[in-house]
C-alpha cells in the first residue's frame, strides 16, 4: 500500500492553516489535519477539509492551448512557449515595454510572484506588475505604510484568543477566516470584550457585546466618532500617544464634528451604542483590532485603513502583544505576492522602484537596465488596455472577468489586447478571452513557499505528479524568460528563495530548510533570527505612529430614487472567491449550490418578494436574475450578494470606482434596484 | 433484490414513456439480462417499495415503484424533474437505459388488511406510490372491502393518472373523488384542496387511511384524519428523505432514531410520533 | 457473518525485543500499518517498512484507524458511456496488520462491523475488514480529553479484539481473542513467552476509579426523555461552523455521500466520500426542502444518534471516548463537556 501524509499549506485563504494531503497510489484521497501547526492547531474549516478534491476536477487544462481562427487547439509546450516570447518581444518593440503588462497571482507561490515580477522588470523591462491584492488589501498596504511605515498585519494570530478585548470591522471573521474566528471565539468564552461592526448580522455579531450594524461606506464616521468619544472622556492612551506618535492635534481637529448624535444618522446606529463600543475598546487592554475588506474595498479604502489605524495609536494597542492591527489578508499568498513585488512601485521587500539606490542595487543583482518610473496597477491596466495603450497581458492565476467591478468594462478591455497569455487550471471566462492559455500545476503538485497573513512563510510539498502536461508555474515563467533572451535557471524553489532572501532584507534569513515545520514570520533578517511575532514593539517601522485627519466622504454612487438600495458583496464560507476550486468541490457546492442576494424582511414584504422567489438585481452596469434570501440578516435599505457564482457574476454589478491612492474597486457599495420577477 | 451487488446498478431498458404532466414522467422499465446471477424479476418487489434509479455520470435518486406486483413483465416508476438526476433521467427515451438498484425499503402491508375497508388519500405526484397498492387491491378485488380514493392536485395540469382514476372509480364498491386547490376555466369538479374532501370519508374512520403528498398536505390531511376519529395506528403515510444508497448505510435518511430507508419509507403515524419527526 | 469470530481469550507474552522482531517479520510478508510520528510531531497510521520507523510512545493519532475500512475517499467503481455493461469494480483488498490502535479505536471498529453488517452488507468496507488483522496496545494512561472510562470502550478490552497487548512492567502480556488473532499468533509463535494473567476486571475498576466523566445511562436516559434545554442545543447550533472534522476524525462515524465524476486522466467514477450531518446540504432533498429545521435540531439529532440509537441497536455506546472531536472544533463545542452537561439535564 503505497499511502503518505504529505505536511502543506492551504490554498485557499490567508490564515494559512497548515495540514496533511493524503496520496494513495499517486492520488489525492484526502485531508487530514495537524494537531501541532501554530496556526490550525488541529483544526481546520470545510474548505481546508475538502481542498483535496477541487483540484483533481476532471476538466482541468492538462495541455497548452493556442486560439487559432478563434477556437483553441491543443499543441505542445515548445510551440506555446515558442509563440508567447515571440509575441512579447514583437509587442515590446512595437509598442514599447510599458505596452506590456504581467499579474502575479496572490495564489501561487513566493518564488512564482518574485520570478514574475522579474520577468516583468528585467526581460519586459517595464514595472507594470501587479497582482489580485489590488482587488483587496492595496489599501492596507498604502495606508499602514503611511501610519507605522510597515503594511502588514502587525500581530500573529494565535495572540488574538488573549485579546482582552477584540474589535472586528468589515470582517466576518468565521466565514471568510474561520481558524481566526476560531480565535474571537475562544477569546470571548475565555471572557474577553467583542464588539462587531458590520452592515451584516454575521455570526459573530450574535455574541458580541456591541453590535454596530452601520451602513456600507460610513466607516470613516464611525471610527471617528469613537476617536471622538475617546478623547472627550479621555479615555486615551495619552503617555503612549506622547511618546511614539505624532500627528494627534490635526487629527484632532477633524474628528471633534463627529459626535455621536452628529454621527448617528449617517451611520444609521443609536448614538449609545457607538460611545459603549468606544469606551470598551479604550478600557479594555489589549485590544486587537480586525479588518478586512468591508474596510478597503471602497474609494475611500486607504483612508478607512487610516482611521483604524488611527484608533488603535490613540488608544495604545499597536506594538503589543495581543493588540494590534490585523488586517486579515484574504487569500493563501496575497502577503507573499506583495512581499516579493508584484507591485508596480516596489521591488521585493518594499523597497522603492523610484529610489535609485534601490534601482542600482536591482540592476546589479539582474545584471540589466531596470526602469525607474513606477507602473501601473492592474485597474489601470484595465483601463489602459480600453485606451490602447496596454497591448500585451501575461495573467496567472486571476480571472478579473469574474473578480474585477463592473466586468463589462473588462471585457471591452480584454478585447483590445493585442495578446493575451492566462496561466490557469481551470477554464474561466477570462482563459475564454486569451490567445494562450497555460495549463499550470495546483497546490498539490509543486513546492514552494505561501505567506499567511501573519507574515509567516510555510512550505507547500508536492503530494502528486501535475496534471496532464501542466508545470508549476514558476517554471513556466523561466521559460518564458529564457526563451525571451534573459535564461532564469533555478534548479528548484529553494534557489529562487536564496536570491530572494539575498535581495530583501525582510526574507534575510528564510530559507526552505529554515522553514519546514513552522515556517518563519518576517521581518526575519538573517540565518539566525527566529522570526517576528508582532510589529512595531518600541518604535514604529517608521519611528512614530502618525495620525491622519480623515474626513468622512460617502461611496462614489449612492442610492437615488431610480437605485434606492446598496448594494454590497463579499465572501461565503462554503464557496471561494470565482469558485474555480469551491465550486468542483462536492461538499461546498451543495451547501450554496445556486446565486442569491439577501434581502431585508422589511424591505422584501414591500415588493411582495419571499424567500428563494425570483428576483432581479440591476445596477446601472447591468441587471441579474437571482433568488432571494430574506432575513433580517442584512440591514434595511442594503441588499449583499456573493461573488461566486460564474454564471451569475455580481460584478456585473458593481462599480468600477476606485480609490486613488489605491486603485481598489469599490464592490462594497453602489445603488441598486431590487425587482420582484413574477 | 433486482441487484446481485449491493452497489452495482443493474441495467434496466425503458419500455414506454409517458408524459403525465409538464414536469412528471411515466417509464415503464424490463431488464436488461436476466441471467443467472441476477435471476430477479420485473415483479419482485412488494407495494411502497422504492428503487435507486442511477444514471451513470449523473447519480442515483430514490424513486417509489408505482405499479403492482400483479403485474407481469415490467414495472413502473413515476418520475418529477426536480433535480440533476430526475433531470438526466427525464432526457432519456423509449430503448434507453438506465441502472437499478433494489427493491428497497419497508412496504405496505397490504397482506395483513384483506377484508378491510381501506381509503386512500393522495396529493399531487404522491398518488404515484399508492398507485401501486390501489392498483395491487384493484387487482385482487374480493380479497377486500370498501375503496375510497381522495386526489388532489395544485391545478389540473398537475393531475397525474387521470385515465386511471376515472377507471379506478368505476370498479365495483369504489370511489374516486378529485378535486384541484382553485377553480379553473375546463374544470368542472370539486374544486378545494384535498382536505376539503375529507367529509367523503367521515363514517370511514375504521378502514386504514393511506396517505401520500407534500409535507404541508400529509400535515393537515392527518390533522383532519385525526379530527374525525382515526386512530394513530390507522394512518399510513411515507417519509420521503434525501438518500444516497437506499440501504441504510449512508447515514442521509436518518431521523428519529429510524433510516426510512430500511425501516421506512412506509410507517404509521404513530410510529412518525414516536420518532418525534414532524409531519 | 461476524468479522470478529471470538475465541475463548488465550494468555501469553511477548518482550519488547520480540515484538520489535515480531513486526520486522510481519513487515516482510505483510503490509504492516502502524503509528507514524511525522516531521512535525503528528502521529498518524501509515504503512511502515520496518520497525524503526513505528511510533509507540504517542497517547493516540489524529486520524482514526477506521480510514483503513472507510477511506475518505474511495472509488467504488468505473464505467465508461451510459451504458452499466461497462461498470468495473474497485476493490483493492490488500491483506494488512495494523499495529498500535488502542482499545477505544477498537472498539470503533467493532460498532463499524456491526453498522455495515446489518440490513444489507456493505463489502467494501466489509472485505478490507476480513483482509486484516489488528494488534492492539492497551493504554497504560488516561489521557486528560478521553472518556473511554465512561464509554465502557476501554482502556482494555475484556473481547473483542484479535490481538490484545497490556503493558506490564518490563514487557507486555499478550491476549488472543479471536480466530484470525489466533492464525497469526500461531504463526510466529516462537516469539512469544509464557502466558501472563492480567486481571482486566481489576485494570477496568481501577481504571474507572481513577477517572469517570459521566454516567452513560443517565446520558442515554436524559436524552431519551429529552430533558435537556433547548438553549443548550442552540447555543450548540450556533458554534458549530460546519466543517465537519469532527465527525470525519470519529472512529464511528460511517456517513458518505456518493458522487459521479470524471478523473483528470478521464476515467468516469462513482465514488464514496465521507460526509457529515452537520452540513445542512446533508439533508436537503432535491427541490430545497430540509426536514431539519436548525442548528440545534441537527445537534440534537447527532447526540441523540450516538447515545441512544447506537446503544439500543448495537448494545453499546456510539461514541468510544476517544476525544479527538473536541480537538478538533474550530466553535469551540466540546463533546464531552456537553455530554456532562446532558448528564445533568434541565
Amino acid at each position: 500500500m503505497k499511502l503518505e501524509y504529505i505536511p502543506t499549506t492551504c490554498p485557499y485563504c490567508g490564515a494559512g492553516c497548515g495540514f496533511y494531503l493524503k496520496v494513495k497510489d499517486g492520488e489525492l484521497v484526502g485531508v487530514a489535519p495537524s494537531k501541532t501547526h501554530p496556526v490550525s492547531q488541529g483544526r481546520l474549516c470545510v474548505k481546508g477539509v475538502t481542498c483535496w478534491e477541487s483540484v483533481i476536477g476532471g476538466d482541468r487544462i492538462k495541455e497548452p492551448l493556442v486560439k487559432k481562427n478563434g477556437k483553441f487547439v491543443e499543441t505542445s509546450w515548445d510551440e506555446a512557449l515558442d509563440l508567447v516570447a515571440k509575441q512579447f518581444t514583437k509587442l515590446k518593440e512595437k509598442y514599447g515595454p510599458d505596452s506590456l503588462g504581467v499579474w502575479g497571482s496572490a495564489r501561487c507561490t513566493n518564488e512564482l510572484n518574485y520570478l514574475a515580477q522579474k520577468l516583468a522588470r528585467a526581460v519586459f523591462g517595464t514595472n507594470n506588475v501587479d497582482h489580485c491584492a489590488r482587488t483587496c488589501h492595496s489599501p492596507t498596504v498604502a495606508g499602514l505604510v503611511r501610519a507605522f511605515g510597515s503594511g502588514a498585519m502587525t500581530n500573529s494570530i494565535d495572540e488574538i484568543k488573549d485579546a482582552a478585548c477584540i474589535f472586528a470591522i468589515g470582517s466576518n471573521t468565521p466565514e471568510a477566516h474561520p481558524l481566526i474566528g476560531w480565535r474571537v471565539r475562544t477569546a470571548k468564552d475565555k471572557g474577553a470584550k467583542l464588539i462587531v461592526c458590520d452592515p451584516r448580522k454575521i455570526d459573530t455579531a450574535k455574541y458580541a457585546d456591541v453590535y454596530i450594524q452601520h451602513y456600507p461606506g460610513t466607516d470613516i464616521a464611525l471610527l471617528n466618532c469613537m476617536m471622538n468619544v475617546i478623547i472627550s472622556e479621555g479615555l486615551e492612551d495619552k503617555e503612549y500617544v506622547k511618546t511614539r506618535t505624532e500627528g494627534l492635534e490635526e487629527m484632532k481637529k477633524v474628528v471633534e464634528k463627529y459626535t455621536p448624535e452628529y454621527t448617528s444618522p449617517i451611520v444609521g446606529v443609536d448614538a449609545e451604542l457607538i460611545v459603549k463600543a468606544a469606551r470598551l475598546y479604550a478600557s479594555c487592554k489589549p485590544a486587537s483590532l480586525l479588518y478586512t475588506l468591508g474596510l478597503t474595498e471602497h474609494t475611500v479604502g486607504t483612508e478607512n485603513v487610516m482611521s483604524v489605524a488611527n484608533l488603535a495609536m490613540l488608544t495604545g494597542n499597536v506594538g503589543v502583544e495581543s493588540g494590534g492591527v490585523n488586517p486579515l489578508r484574504g487569500q493563501n499568498n496575497v502577503q507573499g505576492a506583495c512581499d516579493m513585488a508584484a507591485l508596480p512601485n516596489f521591488y521585493v521587500g518594499y523597497q522603492k522602484v523610484d529610489d535609485p539606490d534601490i534601482q542600482a542595487k536591482f540592476e546589479k543583482a539582474w545584471g540589466v537596465k531596470l526602469s525607474p518610473k513606477p507602473g501601473l496597477t492592474t485597474t489601470d491596466q484595465v483601463i489602459q488596455a480600453k485606451a490602447g495603450n496596454i497591448k500585451g497581458l501575461y495573467i496567472i492565476g486571476e480571472d478579473p472577468l469574474t473578480s474585477d467591478p463592473n466586468i463589462t468594462v473588462v471585457r471591452e478591455s480584454l478585447e483590445k489586447l493585442e495578446f493575451l497569455v492566462v496561466h490557469e487550471i481551470y477554464m474561466s471566462p477570462t482563459t475564454e478571452m486569451a490567445d494562450v492559455v497555460l495549463p499550470g500545476a495546483s497546490f498539490a503538485e509543486k513546492t514552494g513557499t505561501f505567506t499567511n497573513s501573519e507574515r509567516r512563510v510555510q512550505l507547500i510539498n508536492k503530494a502528486i505528479e501535475p496534471i496532464g502536461t501542466s508545470r508549476p508555474d514558476w517554471e513556466i515563467v523561466c521559460d518564458v524568460a529564457t526563451r525571451m533572451g534573459y535564461p532564469f535557471k533555478y534548479a528548484s524553489t529553494d534557489e529562487v528563495m536564496d536570491e530572494i532572501a539575498e535581495l530583501a532584507p525582510i526574507y534575510g534569513g528564510i530559507s526552505h530548510n529554515r522553514i519546514r515545520k513552522v515556517g518563519l514570520q518576517w521581518p526575519c533578517p538573517d540565518k539566525s533570527h527566529p522570526g517576528t511575532k508582532y510589529l512595531h514593539k518600541g518604535k514604529f517601522t517608521r519611528g512614530l505612529g502618525k495620525f491622519h485627519g480623515i474626513e468622512d466622504k460617502p461611496p462614489a454612487e449612492v442610492p437615488d430614487d431610480e437605485y434606492p438600495f446598496i448594494l454590497s458583496t463579499g465572501r461565503m464560507r462554503f464557496h471561494y472567491n470565482d469558485g474555480t476550486m469551491s465550486r468542483r468541490t462536492h461538499l461546498l457546492d451543495r451547501e450554496f449550490p445556486f446565486m442569491f442576494v439577501e434581502v431585508n424582511e422589511k424591505d422584501a414584504e414591500k415588493l411582495g418578494l419571499k424567500d428563494v422567489d425570483d428576483c432581479c438585481v440591476s445596477t446601472r452596469r447591468g441587471q441579474l436574475t437571482v433568488k432571494a434570501r430574506v432575513s433580517d440578516k442584512v440591514k434595511e435599505k442594503v441588499l449583499w450578494m456573493p461573488f461566486h457564482y460564474t454564471e451569475a457574476p455580481a460584478n456585473l454589478l458593481t462599480n468600477d470606482a476606485f480609490c486613488p491612492i489605491a486603485r481598489t474597486g469599490e464592490y462594497k457599495a453602489c445603488a441598486a434596484k431590487l425587482e420582484k420577477i413574477s | 433484490m433486482f441487484n446481485s451487488k449491493l452497489y452495482i446498478p443493474r441495467a434496466a431498458i425503458i419500455e414506454s414513456v409517458e408524459e403525465l404532466t409538464y414536469d412528471t414522467k411515466l417509464y415503464r422499465l424490463k431488464f436488461k439480462y436476466n441471467s443467472k446471477c441476477e435471476s430477479s424479476s420485473e415483479t419482485d418487489y412488494k407495494c411502497g417499495q422504492f428503487v435507486q434509479a442511477s444514471i451513470l455520470g449523473a447519480g442515483e435518486a430514490p424513486i417509489s415503484i408505482c405499479s403492482s406486483p400483479t403485474e407481469k413483465g415490467s414495472f413502473e416508476l413515476c418520475v418529477r424533474d426536480v433535480g440533476l438526476v430526475t433531470a438526466a433521467l427525464h432526457k432519456l427515451k423509449s430503448g434507453d437505459e438506465l441502472g437499478i438498484r433494489g427493491p428497497y425499503g419497508n412496504c405496505f402491508e397490504i397482506e395483513e388488511l384483506r377484508g378491510q375497508d381501506l381509503v386512500f388519500i393522495g396529493g399531487g405526484i404522491g398518488l404515484a406510490p399508492l398507485r401501486s397498492v390501489i392498483k395491487y387491491v384493484l387487482d385482487k378485488r374480493n380479497d377486500y372491502g370498501d375503496v375510497i380514493i381522495l386526489y388532489g392536485a395544485r391545478t389540473k395540469e398537475d393531475i397525474v393518472f387521470t385515465d386511471e382514476l376515472d377507471e379506478w372509480g368505476r370498479q365495483e364498491k369504489a370511489q374516486v373523488f378529485t378535486t384541484i386547490d382553485k377553480a379553473q376555466p375546463g374544470w368542472t369538479g370539486h374544486v378545494g384542496v384535498v382536505t376539503t374532501l375529507l367529509d367523503k370519508i367521515k363514517s370511514a374512520f375504521k378502514a386504514k387511511a393511506f396517505v401520500c403528498g407534500p409535507a404541508i398536505m400529509i400535515h393537515f390531511t392527518i390533522k383532519g384524519l385525526l379530527e374525525l376519529g382515526w386512530g394513530q395506528e390507522d394512518i399510513i403515510t411515507t417519509l420521503e428523505r434525501h438518500m444516497k444508497c437506499g440501504v441504510g448505510k449512508c447515514g442521509h435518511c436518518y431521523i428519529g432514531g429510524k433510516y426510512v430507508c430500511t425501516d421506512g419509507p412506509v410507517f404509521t403515524y404513530a410510529q412518525i410520533n414516536e420518532m418525534a419527526v414532524e409531519v | 457473518m461476524a468479522v470478529v469470530s471470538k475465541i475463548e481469550i488465550k494468555n501469553a507474552s511477548i518482550t519488547k525485543n520480540n515484538l520489535f522482531a515480531l513486526l520486522e517479520k510481519i513487515s516482510k510478508e505483510k503490509t504492516l500499518i502502524a503509528p507514524v510520528r511525522s516531521e512535525l510531531e503528528d502521529v498518524n497510521f501509515l504503512p511502515v517498512s520496518e520497525p524503526k520507523e513505528i511510533c509507540f510512545d504517542y497517547e493516540n493519532t489524529t486520524t482514526s484507524p477506521k480510514e483503513f475500512f472507510f477511506p475518505q475517499y474511495q472509488c467504488m467503481f468505473s464505467f465508461s458511456g451510459a451504458s452499466n455493461d461497462n461498470i468495473e469494480i474497485k476493490d483493492d483488498n490488500e491483506e494488512i496488520v495494523l499495529f498500535g490502535v488502542r482499545s477505544c479505536d477498537v472498539k470503533g471498529i467493532e460498532l463499524l462491523d456491526k453498522f455495515y453488517e446489518r440490513s444489507f452488507e456493505d463489502d467494501y468496507y466489509l472485505s478490507k475488514r476480513k483482509n486484516s488483522v489488528i494488534i492492539s496496545v492497551a493504554c497504560s494512561e488516561l489521557d486528560e480529553q478521553c472518556f473511554c472510562t465512561s464509554t465502557e470502550t476501554g482502556p482494555v478490552l475484556e473481547e473483542g479484539f484479535d490481538i490484545q497487548l497490556i503493558s506490564t512492567e518490563n514487557d507486555y502480556a499478550v491476549q488472543v481473542g479471536s480466530e484470525k488473532g489466533l492464525e497469526l499468533f500461531e504463526k510466529y509463535k516462537s516469539l512469544f513467552g509464557p502466558a501472563v494473567s492480567v486481571d482486566i476486571k481489576g485494570l477496568l475498576a481501577d481504571a474507572k476509579k481513577q477517572k469517570t466523566e459521566f454516567d452513560l445511562k443517565k446520558v442515554y436516559n436524559n436524552l431519551k426523555e429529552e430533558k435537556v434545554d433547548e438553549e443548550f442545543w442552540e447555543d450548540m447550533g450556533e458554534r458549530c461552523q460546519s466543517c465537519g472534522l469532527c465527525l470525519f476524525l470519529c472512529p464511528t462515524c460511517s456517513c458518505y455521500s456518493v458522487t459521479d465524476r470524471v478523473t483528470p486522466l478521464g476515467e468516469s467514477r462513482r465514488s464514496r466520500q465521507w460526509d457529515a450531518c452537520y452540513f445542512r446540504g446533508f439533508t436537503r432533498m432535491a427541490g430545497g426542502n430540509d426536514p431539519v429545521r436548525g442548528g440545534a435540531e441537527m445537534m440534537k439529532r447527532k447526540y441523540h444518534h450516538k447515545l441512544v440509537q447506537q446503544i439500543d441497536e448495537f448494545d453499546m455506546s456510539g461514541c468510544v471516548g476517544c476525544g479527538r472531536c473536541s480537538l478538533a472544533c474550530v466553535g469551540n463545542v466540546n463533546w464531552l463537556e456537553n455530554i456532562i452537561r446532558i448528564e445533568r439535564g434541565r
